[in-house]
């Protein structure tokens, strides 16, 4: 049987962004995500998301995983229409606020466009394909 | 000058006209322009004792495939990259090499050709969670822009004014790449590529190429009797923030702007011409407020007002800016420099800014996760 080299990484599907490794969210009872999880340094207090074992800021490696809540603030957002590649426009991404005090990127989508506003609670979901997580963001309701 | 630096000063400058050259090898973009540099200088390649060459997506080496087709294979060769920042950063270590006395005559070279990817967006860092979660340039700016109209009630319309006096300036340049006018409606009506930002809001592809000699102030007589000084040069890099900040304050700029503000002594109101990083006509406002030009939320009434305007109080981007010119990324910090020195020189015909003696130039470059953006670099340049 012929042998083909591995990919170096899961080749992204449209629009689907990077999948969640195991330290980056806390599963609920069934296995599927409930939160995402960052770091908190505890000696410099650096918050951060996605996770790290050593503080980029004071190069502790006390580290102590930080759940991020499930709904932040939509501190801003747009609608691409010329995508980078494995992506297919248009599509919305946004910066969201987590009360934690860490800003997290994503994939934002909503029933309506023109439901979004700036500063709008959203809500953080997971969607699940081959045994993989991705999460993306919506408005709360 | 601080340190123990010797002042230097500029005696030399080419620049070629931006466009799309598919089929010129990255060597044969640059050379009009060192060619240019070298002899209006009146040095030889042979007296050139160090090549510092900005490019970013151009190849490695791109200082000694340049070298090797304008007499000068075999002297030392710094390459920088640091994104669009890129040909600013060769300039700074250009002038350190000059100013600490350890070289006389210096090459610094920014070239880039984009037409190697193709079109579309620049191709990011995939290992950056944002990139690999659907972030491109144009969506961060368009954030920046999201942001900006909802906290100071700014338009799409003011917003989109910023690309009409560009390619107004533009129009005035023989070596942009887009020498006609534009008006708000053809702006807006073009392309959308991140809401609100539309294809002529947006610089765009192209390649190019620009370079200077510079030399210590003391003897720059001896070679061009309009030397234009260096004074004062700063880099800084983004500071990796995880949590909440304004995105309509690039800290970045803020930080570099005040530092070199403070170490020269020369305020943003001592300014005769900017040349600025307008990669989006969103990125020239918040830059007005950043560099000092301006208040908080007072960007647009500045660019109403014809302040920024050839003819203005204090014109940006005369050349027209990366938004007429392109910004083929690893050139775009040499060329704001050359368009600088000559207007301290009165070449700029009909876009010259009169009687300009203090001029400034400003790159960000780059973005990854965290940051404003990776890198900044200012200078100083005067009569």
């Amino acid at each position: 049987m012929s042998k083909t080299a591995e990919p170096l990484a899961t080749p992204l599907k449209p629009n689907q962004g990077r999948t969640l490794s195991q330290s980056e969210f806390e599963p609920g009872i069934s296995g599927e995500c409930q939160n995402l999880i960052g770091s908190q340094c505890k000696d410099c207090s650096f918050k951060l998301f996605p996770p790290s074992a050593i503080c980029p800021e004071c190069l502790s490696e006390n580290m102590s995983p930080l759940r991020i809540s499930t709904t932040g603030k939509l501190y801003c957002y747009t609608k691409v229409h010329i995508a980078p590649p494995s992506w297919v426009a248009p599509y919305i991404i946004g910066y969201i606020d987590m009360p934690e005090g860490v800003r997290i990127f994503g994939k934002v989508e909503a029933a309506r466009e023109k439901d979004l506003r700036i500063d709008m609670p959203v809500t953080v979901n997971f969607a699940e394909s081959d045994g993989q997580w991705r999460y993306f963001f919506s408005p709360t309701n | 000058m601080n340190n123990g630096f010797r002042s230097v000063s500029v005696i030399g400058t080419g620049i070629v006209k931006f466009g799309k050259f598919k089929d010129l090898p990255v060597p044969h973009l640059a050379r009009p322009a060192v060619i240019d540099a070298l002899r209006e200088a009146q040095v030889s390649p042979k007296q050139i004792e160090a090549i510092y060459s900005g490019s970013a997506i151009s190849g490695w080496m791109a200082g000694q495939r340049i070298a090797r087709d304008t007499g000068m294979s075999g002297v030392p060769v710094i390459n920088c990259e640091n994104a669009c920042s890129s040909s600013a950063t060769a300039f700074r270590e250009a002038w350190i090499a000059v100013a600490s006395g350890m070289s006389n005559y210096v090459l610094v070279t920014g070239v880039e050709k984009l037409t190697r990817l193709g079109g579309g967006t620049l191709p990011l860092d995939n290992e950056d969670i944002e990139v690999t979660n659907g972030m491109v340039m144009p969506g961060l700016y368009a954030m920046r822009a999201q942001r900006y109209m909802h906290d100071y009630g700014a338009t799409e319309i003011d917003i989109a004014t910023v690309a009409v006096k560009a390619r107004r300036h533009g129009a005035l340049n023989p070596d942009a790449q887009i020498t006609t006018e534009t008006t708000v409606e053809e702006v807006l009506g073009s392309r959308k590529i991140s809401d609100p930002l539309t294809l002529l809001q947006c610089c765009p592809t192209g390649d190019g190429a620009a370079a200077l000699v510079l030399c210590p102030t003391e003897i720059a007589g001896n070679h061009n009797n309009q030397p234009i000084k260096v004074l004062g040069s700063h880099l800084a890099s983004g500071r990796y923030l995880s949590g909440y900040r304004d995105m309509t304050i690039p800290e970045i700029t803020v930080r570099c702007s005040n530092e070199l503000y403070e170490e020269t002594g020369i305020g943003p109101e001592d300014l005769d011409v900017i040349e600025c990083h307008d990669a989006f006509t969103i990125a020239e406002l918040l830059y007005y407020e950043a560099l000092g030009l301006c208040g908080r939320g007072e960007a647009t009434k500045l660019l109403h007002d014809g302040a920024t305007s050839l003819g203005g109080r204090i014109p940006v981007n005369p050349s027209g800016g990366l938004l007429s010119k392109g910004h083929p990324v690893g050139a775009s910090g040499a060329a704001q420099m050359v368009e600088i020195v000559r207007q301290l020189q009165g070449r700029c015909g009909y876009r010259q800014v009169a009687d300009a003696r203090i001029g400034l130039t400003h790159v960000t470059g780059g973005g990854t996760y965290g940051f404003d953006h990776g890198a900044c670099a200012i200078h100083l340049f005067g009569r």
